[in-house]
């Protein structure tokens, strides 16, 4: 039997070492991904233009046509760093910014993405924090919404398995004694791989989040232009969404600090 | 005597002729009747005056203009208009009262309507008439003419004559004028028309010669609007210092209150007085002293309150205004610093702009950077520091910018100038600082570093501002959109399957228990040793612990083994103990280790102490532990 053979192995250790390999493993097979291939001729067309304009300092040329193959492909980070630095040249900081963390939600461990945010505005990545820990807000964001979900179901799964197994096993049999170990370390890494993951899901896909796109956004007390005005929002804040009204002409939106105000849905783009 | 003309003796004479006549007598009497009922409805008519106390007074000193309204009915809605006072300041009022009296039977209403007066210059004033109308008739005041006779100065110093200076009033006009040039404010102001944004400390100081003052004072601050108001300093009591003048008088002058105020805009600005309020001791109060009284302290109770001073705001002069002007005005230096003059492509650097001297500081404006084409700005803040000075405003303000570099290689910022008007001098000034020189080593990720295009130029590196920004080679490309794994129902799906899994297993466990109780009894037997186990030899000092934590150690191990093959401990021998072991097909060596540890321990009870301090307790502890272990499993 297949337990049998696990019985056979020398220590804990190589148990463990086992269980990391099956994370990965799982994760491969459980992450769900993009397609990663070389652009058709119709995207090739569009990267050339895009590149040509901006070289030539056209950026709205540019911008047309980085966002039409961002269309087309919406989670690659390199289309959504290279958008952000067109905006950022074409002086449009919030849509910049708003591009920028799109290509970090698919891509926290880009380098270069992480940069230019950190560049651009000092304190995002501390508006985006969960914790006032810094080793554990760098392990929640080095990894992406479906890479967290994934180790959920690997982990859990495998600590449910052993758990299964552990009683399974006739109570005198020496292999109880080792999977022992293992489940503890299951256990463990499960207590610290949920709150982390739920966290994530509940920022990225309950909370509604925005990013003000226009300079000089103010934020109202009503839906109207002629509501009386409460706080300045400066381009690049995050904010969060609460509700669209008015014929999706106006959001309401809660800021840092329990502020709450309505503001234009044209001044705000969605994460 | 002769006989008088009756017309002579009013209404009586109209009896002294008619005596012999009842029926002209009735008549006359008649006459009389309507007479006297005509003069109960002239009396019933209302009496409208106005009064003025003191007639004499001194500039600031305060006097009391009162409407009295007598009537003998009562009239709800009596509204006598407001004179014109001239140039007299009004410090309160009008005070409303109103009194009814009945004297021998008749009734008479009182109202009367007061104002609180003082004139800031000696001269003759006019207090205009004031107008009542009741029952269709118009009653109208006299107009009354105030001499205020310009303020005696003897005894004052040379000095503060000529000085406008707030006497000490009190409710009784000959204490008033026994502390006339005895107690009074002087209040001073740095500047009366000054420059917007320029500070304008106003002083007020006490002066006291042989008055004694009660312990209580009370203080009532000036307020202004369209300024900043800041307070540089608040007397905590009473207490000053002598100083002698050139009269040969001793004055005690205590620095009440002083505060600054910085305009914000063109024109009259009223900044309201301040006031003081204490009591002189020595004095006997006029009157029955009231309650109030004693909040002040024994004595009589005494107001100095200074009258409002109008500043004359300019605006800064347009003539000469340099483009740049920042909008500062003060008295300031300009001094600029960097943390670091050699740094990387990936560091930021630190730039402080200090402003620092005498002025509003906080309305200094920050200075107009030019970072030239090498620098960018990637954050800025201010910081105020206030130095503590109870004489003028004075302190720093500290404009921080964090500047990234745009690329590597011996950069210079740009010289930074400052343009700002100083009130003092009445002129603009620039001030200039030197240029910075930075060396900009290239940064740690290669991708991310701009080479010098001076120097050489990456093919990879594109971008119309000379290697200030590029684009990636988008080589691959990531189509479509691959959704969330928590929002797929097999994500939900397999973790039900996960928690079906947990409760298999727990299901199990639980049903294993009950067919076999004697696993269970087994179990519990391991834990109660593991606790037992637990604390002995913790701490143990001293041969007699030892001994007795080395008997609780054998008890341990003879429990649980009585517990764990269902015997009864009292009786348990060594050849018993041997044979379940063995039974549990335990090794001969391990039964025979175990043994002789479990009569190691209970010998210790008898040993010499020399051999008990040898005895390692946690060691065999360790042992046995391990033994029974797989006796448990």
């Amino acid at each position: 039997m297949k337990w049998i053979k696990i019985a056979s192995l020398r220590s804990i250790r190589v148990a463990r070492c086992m269980v990391l390999a099956t994370y990965l493993v799982g994760l491969q097979f459980c992450v769900p991904g993009t397609n990663a291939a070389a652009p058709g001729a119709q995207q090739r067309d569009l990267i050339q233009e895009a590149e040509q304009a901006y070289n030539e300092g056209d950026y709205d040329r540019s911008i047309a046509a980085f966002e039409k193959l961002a269309a087309q492909a919406p989670e690659d980070p390199v289309v959504l760093f290279n958008l952000g630095m067109v905006y950022m040249q074409a002086g449009q900081r919030g849509r910049a910014i708003w591009r920028y963390l799109q290509g970090y939600q698919v891509s926290p461990r880009d380098k270069q993405i992480r940069h230019r945010i950190r560049n651009i505005s000092t304190d995002l990545f501390d508006q985006m924090a969960i914790t006032p820990i810094p080793p554990l807000n760098r392990l929640y964001e080095s990894l992406t919404m479906n890479e967290w979900g994934g180790l959920m179901v690997v982990s859990g799964g495998l600590f449910a398995l052993l758990w299964t197994l552990y009683f399974i096993i006739p109570l005198n049999h020496p292999l109880r004694v080792k999977i022992r170990g293992v489940i503890i370390f299951l256990g463990v890494m499960t207590l610290i791989i949920y709150p982390l993951g739920l966290a994530r899901y509940y920022h990225e896909e309950v909370i509604v989040k925005g990013v003000v796109v226009e300079e000089e956004t103010v934020a109202r007390t009503g839906p109207d232009e002629d509501q009386i005005e409460t706080f300045a929002l400066p381009a690049g804040t995050i904010v969060e969404v609460d509700e669209v009204l008015w014929d999706k002409k106006w959001l309401k939106i809660s800021f840092a600090g329990g502020r709450v105000g309505f503001v234009p849905r044209s001044t705000v783009e969605f994460l | 005597m002769s006989p008088a003309d009756p017309s002579e003796f009013g209404c009586g004479g109209l009896f002294l002729g008619c005596q012999k006549d009842p029926k002209t007598m009735f008549i006359r009497l008649t006459y009389c009747l309507i007479i006297l009922g005509l003069g109960s409805i002239a009396q019933a008519d209302l009496s409208f005056r106005a009064m003025i106390e003191p007639a004499q007074v001194f500039p600031g000193e305060r006097m009391s203009y009162r409407l009295d309204i007598v009537s003998s009915s009562r009239q709800s809605s009596l509204n006598p208009s407001d004179p014109d006072f001239g140039g007299l300041t009004i410090l309160s009022g009008p005070t409303a009262a109103t009194q009814i009296i009945n004297r021998n039977g008749r009734v008479r209403f009182y109202q009367s309507f007061e104002w609180i007066l003082s004139a800031s210059e000696p001269g003759r004033y006019v207090i205009g008439p004031s107008v009542l109308e009741s029952n269709g008739g118009t009653y109208r005041t006299e107009k009354t003419n105030l001499v205020v006779k310009p303020q005696s100065e003897d005894g004052l110093p040379r000095e503060l004559r000529g000085e406008n200076l707030i006497f000490g009033q009190t409710g009784d006009h000959a204490e008033n004028r026994r502390l006339r040039n005895r107690l009074f404010i002087r209040p001073q102001v740095s500047n009366e028309s000054p420059f917007v944004g320029e500070p304008v400390v106003l002083t007020y100081t006490l002066y006291i010669d042989g008055i004694t003052l009660g312990d209580r004072a009370e203080f009532m601050f000036p307020e202004v609007g369209g300024a900043l108001n800041k307070q540089l300093y608040q007397a905590q009591s009473l207490e000053g210092d002598e100083f002698m003048y050139d009269n040969g008088k001793t004055f005690k002058v205590i620095t009440l209150y002083r505060h600054v105020v910085t305009p914000t805009r063109p024109g009259d600005l009223r900044v309201t007085g301040f006031g003081l309020r204490t009591s002189v001791v020595g004095s006997q109060p006029r009157r029955t002293r009231s309650m109030f009284d004693n909040l002040f302290g024994r004595g009589v109770r005494v107001e100095l309150p200074t009258p409002p001073i109008n500043l004359s705001v300019k605006p800064v002069p347009h003539v000469g205004m340099p483009d740049k002007f920042t909008g500062t005005v003060g008295d300031f230096t300009l001094s600029v610093g960097v943390d670091r003059n050699d740094a990387g492509l990936d560091d930021l650097v630190t730039m402080k702009v200090q402003l620092s001297g005498r002025g509003a500081i906080d309305l200094a404006n920050p200075p107009t950077l030019d970072l030239g084409e090498h620098f960018s700005l990637a954050g800025e803040s201010v910081d105020v520091r206030r130095v503590e000075s109870v004489d003028d405003l004075r302190g720093h303000k500290i404009f921080e910018y964090i500047l990234r570099p745009n690329r590597p290689g011996r950069l210079e910022l740009p010289a930074l100038s400052y343009i700002l008007f100083d009130p003092y001098t009445a002129g603009f000034r620039t001030l200039k600082s030197d240029p910075l020189q930075f060396n900009i080593a290239p940064g740690r990720d290669p991708l991310l570093d701009i080479p010098d295009p001076s120097v050489s130029h990456d093919a990879a590196i594109r971008g119309p501002l000379a290697g200030q920004v590029y684009l990636r080679p988008m080589l691959d490309l990531r189509t479509g959109r691959s959704g969330t794994i928590v929002n797929r129902p097999l994500f939900w799906i397999f973790h039900l399957a996960a928690i079906g899994m947990l409760v298999v297993g727990w299901r199990i466990d639980n049903r294993r228990s009950k067919r076999d109780p004697e696993r269970e009894r087994r179990r519990k037997a391991w834990r109660q040793f593991e606790k037992r186990v637990q604390h002995i030899g913790k701490g143990v000092s001293g041969p007699n612990n030892l001994s007795n934590a080395a008997g609780d150690l054998e008890s341990a191990v003879r429990n649980f083994i009585a517990d764990h093959f269902n015997l009864a401990a009292d009786g348990l021998t060594r050849p018993m103990i041997e044979g379940r072991l063995f039974e549990s097909s335990m090794g001969f060596d391990q039964v025979n280790r175990l043994c002789e540890l479990m009569d190691r321990c209970i010998s210790l009870k008898y040993a010499p102490q020399s051999m008990v301090r040898s005895f390692d307790l946690q060691e065999c502890r360790r042992e046995m532990t391990s033994i029974l272990r797989e006796v448990k499993s």
